[in-house]
């Protein structure tokens, strides 16, 4: 969807969409969905969330990154945003965007940069769609989505089309990206959707790493379990088969696992190559017969008491071996040495995608969350391992519930890993502090 | 009396014992649950409200329900607003706007006081329980039956409840919730202040549902119920891949 569309969407539903708090169902509408066009009562919904923030973190300055010279991480970092929902359903016809207005500032004390602060400021739309019903059991949208399945909490390998879940911050939003989707229900119990790719959205506006793809979808809701399998290829993207499931075994405890299996991996691999830094990233894998297999297995149990604990285990088939990992990082310091000679200045666009939602190749997860702690503190604890290289990280985050619409939130993490691990390398540990106003 | 004749007053005995007997337990229960949601469509708005330590909070949740399918969609506090919690059978899945995706829940997690996912649910305890009538007793001078019911499956909120049902109304008035190990940890009072017409019958519905921790008598959850609407629901109201946040 381009702006221009997306702003006249905004404007569509800024024009004709009341707040639904307050507003009762309908009592004279027989069936849901059956109102008139026109008839907008109670139909469209409307969100406001300010919120504010200020991070601190303690960037990694060994070979990586010598004197930040390669990452130019900042030290503070403070941030004001505007988070606008609206929704509106009508007979046929619903209708959904989540603009953003952003405000960031930089600062860093590391480095040449030491000194230097950086202002930002943006407008983004996050999401914004339109479905139609074409039927009772047939549906289709357009526009931008963050389109998310899959049981799977450290990532999950079952969505082609999101290499991040969102889970490691919960105040952190992802950015959605454009589908063209069809999903068709033959029964109450299986759904089918067919998800063409059109577009990078917000997340890679330069599309660099996007291509278009299709996904085919099947999907089955039991009593006690559900699940779903696809298979995802286009022109960019190598085919692969993927699935998901969950199993509710008690009231207290889930099961549940995903995978996916592809023929060949555009995931750059590190190659000897000519040049000061004796090697580049390649897709060496791209035309390789060897199926490589992701997966994940965790599940979760909450205590009478009220604590949830997981535990996850996750193989990460593409991901480096030791002697990869270690060309890796040689490529890696090689490139920090020349940064710290001056000559070479930090990555524009930020650490090369590799095309790997991990690095390595086996981790394990642990989690211990808490709601309603007195009432109004929710807390989430995160420990991921990598089993390959023993660096971990740990994050933390608390939500503080002020008043009815004020809430004080706090995320930190930090890693363990040295400058040849996957986890910790870059930033030592990080801390933010923010407060967010439930508007409307 | 001919053979024939034999059948037909064997048949009309039969059915007068049973117009005397009453309905069976699996019926009682079965009516109970009618009372609190077990139907095939229907829409209400649920204010709960978490009294303990002197300090009280609220939620307003709105309930589309048909039989084992739950959408509740947060309304109040602003805080919370379009949150939802997405009941299929007894898959159950958490969706926050900001989230970035559905997040697969227990029925046991916690919503707020002492109310679980699985207390949002509407009732189906003739299909997830067995037991039988161990006595009667009145509740507030109502004659009641006391139903002792056990889980039939563990994925159910409770392990094992005494139900009391009213006689006249047969509709269910208290109830003891037990751990597996016998310890009884809430217990629950209902009004039904509510009138429903569905399949050409008026019923009894829910209006008021206390909720009341055993160990701490002070921690009190009540949910009120009100906005009561008979609706067809289509299955896309339930369909994870349908939800608007």
């Amino acid at each position: 969807m381009s702006r221009a569309a997306a702003g006249c969407l905004l404007l569509a539903l800024l024009a004709g969409a009341p707040a639904r708090a307050g507003d009762g169902p309908d009592p004279a509408a027989p069936a849901e969905g059956a109102a008139g066009a026109l008839d907008l009562a109670g139909r469209g919904t409307a969100t406001l969330r300010l919120l504010g923030s200020h991070r601190y973190q303690r960037p990694s300055l060994g070979g990586l990154n010598p004197d930040n010279r390669s990452l130019d991480l900042p030290r503070h970092t403070s941030e004001a945003e505007a988070r606008l929902d609206l929704g509106l359903e009508l007979d046929r016809l619903a209708l959904a965007a989540k603009p953003r207005a952003r405000w960031t500032r930089d600062q860093r004390q590391d480095g040449p940069g030491a000194g230097r602060a950086d202002g930002d400021a943006d407008l983004v739309l996050l999401e914004g769609w339109g479905r139609l019903r074409l039927g009772d059991r047939l549906f289709a949208s357009f526009g931008r989505e963050n389109l998310q399945w899959g049981p799977g909490q450290l990532v999950n390998p079952a969505n082609p089309f999101f290499a991040e879940n969102g889970r490691e911050n919960p105040v952190r939003e992802l950015p959605g990206q454009d589908f063209l989707r069809a999903v068709v229900l033959p029964s109450g119990a299986w759904t089918l959707s067919w998800i063409t790719a059109t577009g990078p959205g917000e997340g890679d506006p330069a599309g660099r790493h996007w291509h278009p793809s299709h996904a085919l979808k099947a999907e089955v809701v039991g009593r006690e379990a559900s699940g779903g399998a696809l298979v995802h290829g286009g022109p960019g993207a190598q085919t692969s088969l993927r699935g998901f499931g969950q199993w509710t075994a008690s009231d207290a405890l889930l099961l549940y696992g995903e995978a996916s299996a592809t023929r060949g991996t555009r995931a750059l691999y590190p190659v000897a190559a000519p040049g000061p830094l004796g090697g580049r990233l390649e897709a060496t894998r791209r035309d390789d017969p060897a199926v490589f297999v992701a997966a994940v297995a965790g599940a979760v149990y909450t205590l009478a008491l009220g604590p949830t604990l997981s535990l996850e285990a996750a193989w990460n088939g593409e991901g480096y071996g030791q002697a990869e990992a270690d060309r890796f990082f040689d490529l890696a310091h090689r490139a920090g040495a020349l940064a710290a000679q001056g000559l070479a200045g930090p990555r524009a666009a930020g650490p090369p995608e590799l095309g790997l939602r991990l690095l390595r190749r086996r981790y394990l997860f642990a989690q211990y969350l808490q709601t309603e702690i007195a009432d109004r503190l929710t807390v989430i604890l995160r420990w991921s391992q990598s089993l390959d290289d023993r660096s971990a990280l740990a994050t933390g985050f608390g939500e503080w519930s002020l008043s009815p619409r004020w809430r004080l939130f706090a995320f930190g993490g930090a890693g363990t890993g040295g400058n040849r691990d996957e986890l910790g390398s870059a930033v030592r540990y990080s801390l933010s502090l923010g407060l967010e106003l439930s508007a409307f | 009396m001919g053979r024939f004749g034999t059948l037909i007053a064997l048949a009309a005995l039969g059915w007068a014992l049973a117009a005397v007997a009453g309905p069976s337990p699996r019926e009682i229960l079965d009516r109970a649950d009618r009372a609190r949601g077990n139907l095939p469509g229907l829409v209400w708005t649920v204010t709960l409200t978490a009294a303990g330590d002197g300090e009280e909070r609220t939620q307003t949740i709105e309930v589309k329900a048909r039989g084992d399918d739950v959408l509740a969609t947060f309304l109040a506090p602003p805080r919370i607003k379009g949150q939802k919690v997405l009941m299929a059978g007894r898959n159950m899945w958490f969706l926050k706007p900001g989230l970035s995706r559905p997040v697969p829940i227990s029925p046991r997690q916690k919503l707020m006081g002492e109310a679980a996912n699985g207390d949002l649910a509407s009732t189906n305890y003739a299909g997830d329980y067995d037991g039988a009538i161990q006595g009667e007793e009145a509740v507030d001078g109502e004659p009641c039956y006391v139903f002792d019911l056990t889980a039939r499956t563990k994925t159910v909120t409770y392990d094992r409840i005494v139900y009391w049902v009213s006689k006249p109304r047969l509709v269910g008035v208290k109830a003891d919730f037990y751990t597996v190990s016998g310890k009884r940890f809430k217990s629950a009072e209902f009004q039904y202040g509510h009138d429903i017409v569905t399949g050409g019958e008026t019923i009894p519905f829910v209006s008021r549902m206390v909720i009341r921790d055993a160990l701490r008598p002070e921690a009190v959850t009540t949910l009120e119920y009100a906005g009561i609407e008979v609706k067809s629901l289509p299955d896309a109201t339930f369909n994870l891949n349908l939800l608007m946040l």
